[in-house]
This record gives C-alpha cells, sequence and structure tokens, in this order.
C-alpha cells in the first residue's frame, strides 16, 4: 500500500457510490461510465504500487507501460467518465454553481486552455526523457513521486481540455482542440525518435531505450487514436446539428 | 437517394492513406525490417518531420473512420464512390512515400541494397499503378456503371 493506492481506490470507491445514490432516487446513469472510470482508477492504483513501481525503477520498458497506462490510457477512463457531474449531481445546486464560478476564473480557464495542458503534459514528458532528469528521477524517491502525480494529473488536464464531457464555460473552439491533438501527437512521436536517434535518457543503456521508445510511439497510439475519434465524433455531431442537409431524414436505407 | 459523392469519395481515401501507411509500417518495418524506425543519420529535424506524418497518417484513418461511420448513420455514403476513393488514397499515399518521404526528404529508403533504383521502380510504379485504377473506378461511378450502382434495391 502507498498514497496511489489509497487515494485512487477511493476515488473507484466514491465514484461507485455516487452512481449507486443518483439510482436509488431513480436517476440513470450509464453503465459504461462507472466500469470506465472504477477500471481506470483501479488500473492507476495498481501501476503505481510498489512492487509495479519497483519493476518499473529498473527496467525502462516497464517504465514506459506504467507511463502509457497512468499519463494517457487512464486520464481517458477517467475523465470521460464525467465525475465532476456525477460528484455535482450528488451535490446541492449551489456547489454546482462554485463549481462554473472556480472553472470560470482566469488561472483555471490558464490552465485548462488546451495549449496549456499540451504543454504541461507533452513538455512534461519531453523534459524527462531528454534531459537529466531522468536520471534524477531513478536517484531520488520524492522526485519521483511528484513526477508520477505529474502525468496523472497532467494527462487528465489535457484530455479534460481536449474533449472532456464536464462542463466547462467558454471552450476554445474544436478546431483549435484538434489542432493542439494533432501537434501533441507529433511531439510525442517525435521525442520518441529522438530518444532512439540520441540515445536518451543517457542514464539507460541504448538497447533499452529502443525498447522503451518503441512501446511508446507504438502503443502510444492508442489511446492518442481514442481520444481523436472522440473529439471528430462530437465535432460531426455539431456539425450535423448546423448543416440541415446532412440530418434530412433518410427516404431510404 | 442520393448520396454526397464528394465527401464519399474524400473520407474513403482518407481512409486508404491511412491504411497504406499502416501497411508500410506493419509490412516493410517490421515484418520484412528493410527499414528501421530510425536510421543512424537522420537529423532531428528529418524525424520531427517523420513523426509529424505519422501523426497525420493516424489521424487520417481515425477521421476517416468517424466520418465513414457518420456518412453511414444519416444515409449519405455514395455508392461507387467509396472503393474508388480508397484506391486512389492507396495509391497517393504510396507514391507520395516513394517521392517525397525517399527521396526529397530522405527519410529512409525501400531498403539497404544495390540496385536501389529497382526498388524505388516498384514502390511507385505500383502507386501509379493502384492511383490509374481509382481514377478508373472513380470515371465509372460518375458515369453512373459501378457494380454497387448497378442495384438500387439493395445496399
Amino acid at each position: 500500500m502507498n498514497g496511489y493506492v489509497v487515494v485512487f481506490l477511493s476515488l473507484a470507491v466514491s465514484y461507485a457510490w455516487g452512481a449507486y445514490r443518483l439510482s436509488r432516487h431513480g436517476i440513470g446513469w450509464p453503465r459504461w461510465r462507472v466500469i470506465s472510470f472504477c477500471s481506470a482508477a483501479v488500473a492507476v492504483a495498481m501501476v503505481l504500487s510498489p512492487p509495479l513501481m519497483a519493476w518499473g525503477h529498473h527496467d525502462f520498458r516497464g517504465h514506459m507501460v506504467m507511463h502509457l497506462i497512468v499519463g494517457m490510457i487512464a486520464p481517458i477512463g477517467l475523465v470521460m467518465a464525467a465525475p465532476v457531474t456525477l460528484a455535482l449531481k450528488n451535490m446541492p445546486a449551489k456547489w454546482g454553481r462554485a463549481w462554473v464560478n472556480l472553472v470560470s476564473t482566469v488561472p483555471i480557464r490558464f490552465l485548462a486552455h488546451p495549449v496549456t495542458a499540451a504543454i504541461l503534459n507533452v513538455g512534461g514528458m519531453a523534459a524527462l526523457y531528454l534531459t537529466d532528469l531522468y536520471a534524477m528521477m531513478l536517484r531520488s524517491p520524492i522526485f519521483a513521486s511528484l513526477l508520477h502525480w505529474h502525468f496523472v494529473i497532467a494527462g487528465c488536464l489535457f484530455t479534460w481540455a481536449i474533449a472532456g464531457p464536464d462542463p466547462a464555460p467558454r471552450r476554445p473552439s474544436l478546431g483549435l482542440r484538434f489542432g493542439v491533438l494533432v501537434a501533441s501527437m507529433a511531439a510525442h512521436a517525435t521525442v520518441a525518435k529522438w530518444m532512439v536517434r540520441f540515445h536518451l535518457p543517457t542514464a539507460l543503456p541504448p538497447g533499452m531505450v529502443e525498447h522503451g521508445a518503441q512501446l511508446m510511439f507504438y502503443a502510444g497510439e492508442i489511446p492518442e487514436a481514442l481520444l481523436a475519434f472522440v473529439l471528430i465524433r462530437q465535432w460531426l455531431r455539431r456539425a450535423d446539428g448546423r448543416r440541415s442537409y446532412v440530418s434530412s431524414p433518410v427516404a431510404s436505407g | 437517394m442520393e448520396g454526397n459523392r464528394k465527401a464519399t469519395a474524400l473520407t474513403a481515401s482518407l481512409l486508404g492513406i491511412g491504411f497504406m501507411a499502416a501497411i508500410d509500417e506493419i509490412v516493410f518495418h517490421q515484418v520484412l525490417a528493410w527499414h528501421h524506425f530510425v536510421e543512424t543519420d537522420n537529423s532531428a529535424l528529418a524525424l520531427a518531420s517523420d513523426g509529424l506524418l505519422h501523426s497525420l497518417e493516424l489521424i487520417a484513418l481515425v477521421s476517416g473512420a468517424a466520418i465513414m461511420l457518420r456518412l453511414h448513420e444519416v444515409g449519405r455514403q455514395a455508392r461507387g464512390y467509396r472503393g474508388a476513393g480508397f484506391l486512389l488514397g492507396l495509391g497517393g499515399f504510396q507514391l507520395f512515400d516513394g517521392i517525397v518521404d525517399h527521396k526529397i526528404l530522405g527519410l529512409h529508403q525501400v531498403r539497404y541494397v544495390d540496385n536501389l533504383w529497382l526498388y524505388d521502380l516498384g514502390w511507385n510504379a505500383a502507386g501509379l499503378m493502384l492511383l490509374m485504377i481509382g481514377y478508373a473506378l472513380l470515371r465509372r461511378a460518375q458515369r453512373g456503371e459501378a457494380l454497387s450502382q448497378r442495384d438500387t434495391t439493395t445496399r
């Protein structure tokens, strides 16, 4: 047991409890969201539990698998399950107003802007692998722990800024969010290629870097593709609402 | 029911581009290993352009799938234009990869052997052939003679 396990297991339990409370009052909540949130939270708890952390500490492939789950795959499961909406439905209306006021403040809007979120997310990763921060992380357990929190939070922030279902007033346009997503995908792929070409992080033997970077490159596409698919679906649905020629009734199948 | 011809052909070619890129990576990079993830003399900039191209391929595949699904949901796929667009996308990407990626950007070659020109010729000729078949299919669909346009009671 450690801090991550306690935090993420309690998040999973609270989410399930919130959905159960709603259903007891006759309010529906999609079951897939409960499954998505709870499995993502349990996955983070498992990956950041002491035995798997030890694997990631001495094997770069292990580190990369953890990075992919914690920073890219789990955030999609957590954010797409709309945890804030569920929480607000379980609370008095004044909390909803408080949330809207909070996300309308300038610092939060700046932080949750797709560009800021992408810089925190991909920039943090580039800084870790392309500089000596990786060696520093291997030496300092406190820094390593802060880094894991950074990956989870930045991953969630990015997913929410790009395509999150939770309420946020005055979101940037879908076009901008799409552009930021493509740019971060390209940056992710480029960092992986640079790691192999320039043998970074230097603290690792070259063969290990190659394996880890290829894992990052190919497996990292799965969550990226998923996020892109969700965003494009939102875009098309909105476009259909505006343009009548696409959504006009169909005469024959 | 009129489908949306332009949207169908463009979406199908997006899928073709993404599909050919995936074939290139799976067959030539991973199965045959004729060329590699990173060649040792690549510059940082060439690799960044490679990363961008790779992301655009993935985006082509994903947005092609999402838009095609949407066209299907609203019943606007135009018959005869799916296959034509797909082949144009396949051939277009193959030719683009052969000329821009291999020759102009110099990211990697088809295979690291003597007589490389034979491989280049085969690569680009295959792309050109796919393009020509796609164009022929497109013309046939425009004339209303595509196979899928002949029977209007089934889809």
